[in-house]
């Protein structure tokens, strides 16, 4: 029969390796949530320093009224197939050059100064355009942002990683579980043979004497009962 | 009567053509005046031009009067790279080797070019008031009834001035420096 106290560690034993594959799939969902948060912002301090480049470049084309100029440079972006959108606008507010990929809605008439944010899919960025600390007007940008199937596809096999490890943890768990009860029985069973031997020794021991002292020891064990 | 009416209306249209001339002039200027202030932005003047930091631009007029006017309303109060402007109305040659940049017009602006040439002075000449072959570092054009302008880096470089390509790629046409 296996102790009570052996069954309490199988049982312990069983517990840690759950606890510490739900901790593992819970370390997991804070590291995707805390890579995903990074990324984003990443993303967006990348969209924001693109659009302070784009406003750079366009700032002579606005101080000095050149928006043929400005619209140039916006085209010059279709090289670049993240860009589905830009425009500039001037002191204003109006919009005076624009591009967009195909496919893709025209930027907004008027667009308000505001920092990198997700929108659906895209990133979009509105800069201010300014020289000698005079603004001249504003850019805008709009990005692709990662689908979420992509996402998903790049975190897919970290899950998969973490959803091993954590069933390895188990089953080494329930293993080791395992283990030690059977050596805990296996002790248990080496304690009972060796009490059965030394019952026979002591028993043998007695038998030889009795020979030796003829029948007084019965009779005086049996005055004794 | 009927001549007299007649000749009021040839006045008040002769009047109202002329209003309306100056108008468009004002506004030319006004945008020129803009302009030459910011090519200032645009453009790096060769160590020890400035007597410090805080020294402002001198820009000099030299021939177009109401120009220096509009000049100095339009950078009333303005600064470049944390230097304000002084607009100065010249009338003699001399006078021009005191400015940072000089804006002539008409028959004197050959002179002037001569009068500053290797000097780190931004000469600016206009092709819509007087010899459109003289032509300083930039060149006023108006195409369009729009203010573009020409560069003559070559010129610039005479001058030890450096200007910065994003202007440069804003001109209708640029005199190349040579390399150096």
């Amino acid at each position: 029969m296996t102790p009570l106290w052996t069954t309490a560690l199988l049982g312990s034993g069983r517990a840690i390796a759950m606890i510490a594959a739900i901790a593992l799939m819970l370390l997991g969902l804070v590291m995707v949530a805390f890579n995903e948060r990074t990324y984003n912002d990443q993303k967006a301090r990348e969209i924001g320093v693109q659009a302070q480049i784009i406003s750079a470049s366009v700032a002579p084309a606005l101080m000095f009224s050149d928006n043929g100029s400005a619209a140039q440079y916006l085209q010059a972006l279709s090289a670049n197939p993240g860009v589905s959108a830009a425009a500039v606008y001037d002191s204003r507010g109006a919009r005076i050059a624009t591009y967009n990929r195909r496919d893709e809605p025209q930027p907004p008439a008027t667009a308000a100064v505001h920092a990198p944010y997700f929108e659906n899919s895209s990133i979009v960025a509105v800069t201010p355009v300014y020289r000698d600390g005079q603004v001249f007007g504003a850019v805008y940008l709009r990005t692709d942002a990662e689908t979420p199937l992509r996402r998903f596809s790049r975190y897919a096999g970290v899950g998969v990683l973490i959803l091993l490890a954590a069933l390895v943890l188990t089953v080494l768990g329930l293993a080791q579980g395992g283990a030690l009860a059977g050596q805990f029985r296996t002790r248990g069973t080496r304690a009972a043979i060796a009490a059965g031997n030394r019952a026979t020794q002591t028993r043998r021991r007695s038998a030889a004497a009795e020979s030796k002292d003829g029948s007084h020891r019965p009779i005086d064990r049996r005055c004794g009962a | 009567m009927r001549f007299k009416r007649v000749i009021l209306a040839v006045m008040l249209s002769a009047f109202a053509a002329a209003a309306s001339q100056s108008r468009a002039q004002t506004s030319e200027d006004q945008v020129k005046a803009t302009f030459l202030y910011r090519f200032v932005s645009f453009v790096s003047w060769p160590e020890g031009v400035f007597a410090d930091a805080q020294a402002p631009i001198r820009i000099c007029v030299l021939g177009a009067a109401p120009f220096a006017d509009v000049l100095t309303r339009t950078t009333t109060g303005q600064r470049v790279a944390g230097r304000a402007f002084e607009i100065r109305r010249i009338s003699e040659l001399e006078a021009v080797t005191e400015c940072h940049a000089v804006y002539a017009v008409g028959d004197r602006a050959d002179a002037v070019l001569k009068a500053t040439h290797g000097a780190p002075i931004l000469t600016v000449t206009d092709g819509a008031l007087g010899n459109s072959v003289t032509r300083g570092i930039v060149h006023f054009v108006t195409v369009d009834d729009r203010v573009r302008f020409h560069i003559d880096d070559a010129r610039a470089a005479e001058s030890r001035l450096l200007i910065d390509p994003r202007l440069l790629s804003l001109a209708l046409s640029v005199r190349r420096r040579t390399a150096s």
